[in-house]
């Protein structure tokens, strides 16, 4: 397939679709590295203020990255 | 060995964590803290600063409930069908993104904090992600105390900014959308006498 049949392909429905999907997995990554700033933020910030919801924070942000991680696994699985 | 059920800890725990008034707060520390300092009053923005991306994130949790088929009509233009894998894999991430827009929000508000400790004032701020300012004085260096309550808000829910004019290199700290301005201007105004008449 040359370049031009690539971007006719575009702009049928199925060719459309398959785009999203590509877009929507690589926002999925992009939003894992903000989930990993998350930890590190929550890291900082438990240690600069120090409270008894420290490690309910920590786990938060842990479960909320390791999810993101899982979600772009399970896109790449299934799509 | 004991068993302590989750809700025995995390119930007193609930009790401060929405709290933005919070007098001789137990198990808090702050950086920097001295052995023989004792946190006196920990405040926030006032609860109801918030009302804005709670309503943002309320609207995003609901939009797919309501609105979800109409979206993907939209997004797709209605031209073909998308897979059920695909639907529900958009569906994760929207709320995936809105626990995320939650989650960040209430971490700017829990840890931008005003301490008010038996020797200092100290105002942490944390903007976004990367950015981090902590200033402090101590009591002896504040000079003068000013509360303002502005806005129909502002009176309606008493809450506004106290400022705090300090004779260091910083010269003006802003408790800004406090709870109850008024007594904390007192409280710092006492503070402040009791320390300067040692």
């Amino acid at each position: 397939m040359n370049i031009s049949d690539f971007v006719i392909q575009l702009f049928t429905p199925a060719g459309f679709i398959q785009l999203m999907q590509f877009l929507t997995v690589f926002l999925e990554i992009v939003y894992i590295i903000f989930a990993f700033i998350v930890v590190r933020q929550v890291r900082l910030m438990n240690k600069s203020f120090q409270t008894g919801a420290a490690g309910l924070f920590t786990l938060i942000a842990f479960t909320h990255f390791f999810v993101a991680v899982g979600l772009v696994a399970i896109s790449l699985l299934i799509l | 060995m004991y068993f302590t059920p989750s809700f025995v800890i995390i119930k007193p725990m609930t009790k401060t964590l929405f709290k933005s008034f919070l007098q001789n707060p137990q198990n808090i520390l702050f950086d920097g803290e001295d052995p023989d300092e004792k946190v006196l009053y920990v405040l926030r923005r006032s609860f109801i600063t918030n009302l804005g991306w709670l309503l943002l994130t309320a609207a995003l949790v609901a939009i797919p409930w309501t609105f979800w088929n109409d979206i993907l009509k939209i997004l797709f233009n209605g031209t073909a069908a998308i897979s059920p894998q695909f639907s529900t894999v958009l569906f994760l991430f929207w709320y995936l993104f809105t626990f995320g827009f939650f989650f960040q929000n209430f971490l700017n508000w829990f840890f931008n904090v005003y301490i008010i400790s038996n020797k200092r004032i100290v105002d942490m701020d944390f903007y976004g992600l990367i950015y981090k300012r902590i200033s402090e004085s101590p009591l002896r260096n504040i000079e003068d105390v000013t509360s303002k309550i502005n806005g129909t808000a502002g009176v309606i829910f008493n809450f506004g900014d106290v400022f705090i004019q300090t004779a260091a290199e910083k010269t003006e700290f802003e408790f800004s959308d406090v709870d109850n301005p008024s007594k904390i201007r007192d409280i710092l105004s006492d503070l402040v006498t009791e320390i300067k008449m040692k």
